[in-house]
């Protein structure tokens, strides 16, 4: 499963989608909007016919590199308030170790390659990282 | 020939629109189209070298020519996550 939604994400419905009696390992990432000064939320922008076709080649990527029972991935865009999830990856596969490598691989290349914008300033997810 | 342009996140603040039907008399380079958006030649020459060229939603490098129908996006340093 593979999708840009401008609603809220339904993260139970997204580790769900990839529970198989064959997976050892599930790995579920959600990156949610954090607390930063007086921030109520984060605004993206998104180039969405292009995006959902990079996260396509990445999840083909991922499933050349590693042996994965299923992948999904959400991305949410438009305003994502305080404390709601902008991004939810779920990986199941054998064993726990492919399943935590393709999940890294997936949040790390999504910020690198995906047309995919925090508009504004503030902080969001796991890495911390600021716009000016 | 024409070429749709699409802009996005700071660019589309800058240049105040998202997108543009550009007609061209002859072929050129999405560098060349680029620096063409701005009358600022410094301001464009700066941002090309954080903004990334994408043609009917595949990356290219900035020294691609455009064909017509194309669609020919400048894409800001993504920050999705």
């Amino acid at each position: 499963m593979i999708q840009i939604t401008e609603n809220k994400i339904d993260v139970a419905a997204v580790l769900g989608h990839v529970a198989s009696a064959k997976a050892g390992g599930t790995v579920f990432f959600v990156g949610t909007v954090r607390e930063e000064g007086d921030l109520k939320g984060l605004q993206y922008d998104v180039y969405p016919e292009m995006a959902r076709r990079e996260m396509e080649k990445l999840v083909g990527e991922a499933r050349r590199q590693w042996p994965l029972e299923s992948v999904a991935v959400v991305h949410r865009v438009g305003w994502v308030p305080l404390g709601e999830a902008s991004v939810a990856i779920a990986v199941s596969s054998a064993h726990r170790k492919e399943a935590y490598a393709a999940s890294r691989f997936l949040i790390d290349r999504i910020k690198e390659v995906v047309p995919i914008w925090k508009e504004g300033g503030g902080h969001c997810e796991c890495h911390g990282e600021a716009r000016p | 020939m024409t070429v749709q342009l699409r802009f996005f996140s700071s660019l589309k603040t800058l240049l105040k629109k998202s997108e543009e039907e550009l007609r061209l008399e002859f072929p050129q380079s999405a560098r060349s189209i680029f620096e063409g958006l701005f009358d600022d030649k410094e301001l464009a020459a700066r941002l090309l070298r954080s903004t990334r060229c994408a043609i009917n939603c595949e990356y290219v490098s900035e020294e691609t020519v455009v064909k017509h129908g194309d669609e020919l996006a400048f894409i800001p340093p993504v920050s999705g996550g």
